[in-house]
């Protein structure tokens, strides 16, 4: 087998090289090390040593011609030798030392794989920064956590809301305060672009004696765990609830995200493809999410990619919450406290109202306005209303 | 309330409490009922407790080993101590084969609440036959518990619950902490659980994981390192077996480096399992590769220069971790 000579990738911003001239002739004995050919890009010039001796038995690219990193230029036969190791070792080595001479000594080019700290890779995830454009200031140029926080940049803007007729609102400070642990920075670049979306909003109080009565009876299965159950059914009816930012059309499945307190703040993990759970099977799913949240152990499966989320501030005691969208959701449920309250009710066998104390709820349903309109928004949480006080209604 | 004992005061009162508490207590060894023991560790024990509790041995380390793991199997509380930690070389199938192994090869029908206290580590050049720190051997076998404590306050709270403990424990006591003076509570009661390590200092840029005479450099370093800005933390594992992985894990997420240090020699040593869990674990934590420190490769010297060369000292530690936080390494 000839070992084939290749246009070397010579840092990580090169995408051509161009062929500067020929040392070698077809017919030459080569040894191992010996230059080829000197290729040049738009910062270096660098000579192509042979990885193996032999003859070098075409030369494939003309002078002055162009080719990608790893395009054939050319071919050595390999007869009387062997390929080394240290053959194929010595190119790597001579090439950042010639390059960092070539470039007045100010930077070895960066190496296939930019070196970073684990630590940085997570962060660098979480913050959506590319880690090649980052400049390390570790040992050998690693990218070090800092160096990520300090690259992340501004928050995307995520929305090009068409004739909005209103101003803008102003824009939430969104450099990553430098105080800030690195548990609150996800959270807070999230917030950060929900600023700029024209969320609205449709409010319902639904009355829940049946399914308070449920709840109670059965005695295994939550408020939470209900809403969802309810949720994840309507969710396959009214896919337009389901809207992904990103692509505009409904997300495939009705996984509901479900918002969680935990020491570190709020995590949302996902019960996935709740429509097809059953109500008990969605009540242990809430419960195995809630403990790895709390421990810290969530698996990458378990948070992200939801279809809609449910915030429930009713274990809190609060009567009512106005949740902000998490994109590229387009809608979320914030759900209140249910308590007992005054409500109107015909009397029966009579024509006159009375005011008797009822099992009650809040629904608020926040959503994107570029994607949701506010009428299927409100058919949708009348149906939930609807659904919560004849839970039957689901059967 | 508290007051200030030696180590070696701190254990004997961990002894004569268990003694006065238990009846099934008792200690066998070389030279400790007529001597006192080595560093006097052991000190009128045989006046208040007799000597049939306080028994002197022949030398013979797999002897009287064996009796106590024998002794141990029939319901007593032996407490043996090995004089050196070193020569429990001559013991090792009573410690490795017998004592760890019974319990689990009788179905827990017997247990085997033996413990080993060996004093070890470098001390005014007692060279290469009386100076190792041989604990990593045995957080290689699965049955033992292995503690290392650093301090009196420690050395008590650790023997009183290695000798309550129903399994085989290996008790290393440094030789060089035994004069070493601290505060220890008063209460009669007072153990300190096995399995648990003690975090001291919040330091969010470097964390030292350590144990036994090496908590006290570690803890010289991170003041050291406080004055230079730099914020370090030193978790002292206290038992290396059961070992405390959650705050190994819990200095890893909070420091993002770490520094693994002990007396004992650096290659193959318990800062290995330490670096290898985090590298297993809490590879998304770390911003800077896990640091071991450790002795030399080497028999310890006798020559005093020499001797003090091959382990790492406070000021090893300290540049080892500024070197992490400056990025240098």
């Amino acid at each position: 087998m000839p070992a084939e000579i290749t246009m070397p990738k010579l840092g990580l911003t090169m995408t051509t090289g161009t062929i500067v001239r020929w040392l070698k002739a077809p017919g030459d004995r080569i040894a191992v090390g010996d230059p080829l050919l000197e290729v040049s890009t738009d910062k270096i010039s660098y000579e192509v040593e042979s990885p193996v001796g032999g003859t070098l038995t075409e030369a494939l690219g003309a002078e002055g011609e162009e080719f990608a990193p790893g395009a054939v230029i050319g071919l050595v036969s390999d007869e009387n030798s062997v390929p080394s190791y240290e053959a194929h070792a010595t190119p790597i080595a001579a090439l950042e030392l010639e390059a960092g001479a070539e470039s007045g000594g100010h930077a070895r080019p960066a190496p296939e794989r930019t070196p970073s700290s684990p630590a940085a890779r997570r962060l660098a995830r979480e913050l959506n920064v590319e880690l090649n454009g980052v400049e390390g200031s570790g040992p050998g140029g690693r990218v070090t956590l800092s160096d990520v926080a300090g690259a992340a940049p501004a928050a995307p803007a995520t929305t090009s809301a068409p004739s909005a007729a209103e101003p803008a609102p102003a824009p939430l400070p969104d450099a990553l305060p430098p105080q800030l642990p690195a548990t609150r920075r996800v959270i807070f670049r999230r917030m950060s672009a929900v600023a700029a979306l024209p969320l609205a909003q449709v409010e319902t109080t639904a009355h829940v004696d049946a399914l308070h009565a449920l709840i109670q009876r059965r005695g295994d299965v939550g408020w939470t765990a209900f809403v969802v159950f309810a949720v994840a059914r309507l969710l396959l009816d009214y896919p337009v609830l389901r809207t992904d930012a990103r692509t505009g059309a409904p997300h495939p499945t009705c996984d509901v995200g479900v918002a969680a307190d935990t020491t570190h703040g709020l995590v949302v993990p996902v019960v996935r493809d709740a429509a097809t759970r059953s109500l008990r099977g969605i009540q242990d799913e809430i419960a195995r999410l809630a403990g790895s949240a709390r421990e810290g152990r969530l698996a990458p499966g378990d948070v992200g990619e939801a279809a809609f989320t449910v915030s429930n501030v009713g274990p809190q005691g609060i009567e009512r919450v106005v949740p902000l969208v998490d994109p590229p959701q387009t809608a979320i449920l914030g759900v209140g406290a249910a308590g007992r309250r005054p409500a109107v009710v015909a009397l029966p066998g009579s024509r006159e109202d009375a005011v008797v104390p009822a099992w009650s709820i809040t629904l608020v349903l926040s959503f994107d306005h570029r994607f949701i309109d506010g009428a299927p928004a409100a058919r949708f949480l009348a149906a939930l209303s609807t659904a919560l006080t004849d839970p039957g209604i689901l059967l | 309330m508290s007051r200030t004992l030696s180590f070696s005061e701190a254990t004997l009162e961990a002894m004569r409490e268990e003694m006065r508490r238990d009846p099934a207590v008792f200690l066998m060894g070389e030279d400790i009922a007529k001597q006192g023991g080595i560093f006097g560790q052991f000190k009128g024990l045989p006046e208040e407790f007799g000597l049939a509790r306080v028994r002197d041995t022949p030398i013979s380390e797999a002897a009287l080993v064996g009796a106590g793991v024998g002794a141990a199997l029939t319901g007593t509380r032996p407490v043996v101590d090995m004089h050196f930690a070193d020569f429990i070389t001559c013991a090792m199938d009573e410690v490795v084969n017998q004592a760890a192994k019974l319990r689990y090869m009788f179905g827990e029908q017997c247990a085997v609440p033996l413990t080993l206290r060996a004093p070890d580590g470098i001390v005014k050049s007692a060279a290469a036959q009386h100076s190792q720190s041989l604990e990593a051997w045995f957080l290689h076998v699965p049955g033992l518990e292995v503690v290392v404590p650093s301090g009196p306050r420690q050395a008590k709270g650790l023997l009183k619950s290695a000798i309550r403990s129903d399994n085989p424990t290996l008790y290393f006591e440094h030789k060089a902490l035994f004069a070493e003076k601290g505060e220890v509570p008063d209460d009669a009661d007072y153990t300190l659980p096995l399995g648990k390590a003690e975090v001291v200092g919040d330091g969010r840029d470097v964390a030292i994981v350590t144990y036994g005479i090496t908590v006290g450099r570690a803890l010289h370093a991170a003041r050291e390192l406080a004055g230079e800005g730099i914020g370090a933390r030193v978790v002292d594992l206290q038992t290396i077996w059961p070992l405390d992985y959650a705050a190994i894990a819990d200095a890893a997420a909070a420091t993002h480096r770490v520094v693994v240090a002990h007396e004992a020699v650096r290659i193959g040593g318990v800062a290995g399992e330490v670096a290898a869990f985090l590298a297993e674990h809490c590879f998304d934590d770390l911003d800077a590769p896990v640091v071991r420190l450790g002795a030399a490769h080497v028999p310890v010297p006798f020559a005093p220069g020499l001797q003090e060369a091959i382990y790492p000292k406070a000021p090893d530690i300290a540049a080892v971790c500024r070197d992490l936080v400056r990025k240098v390494r």
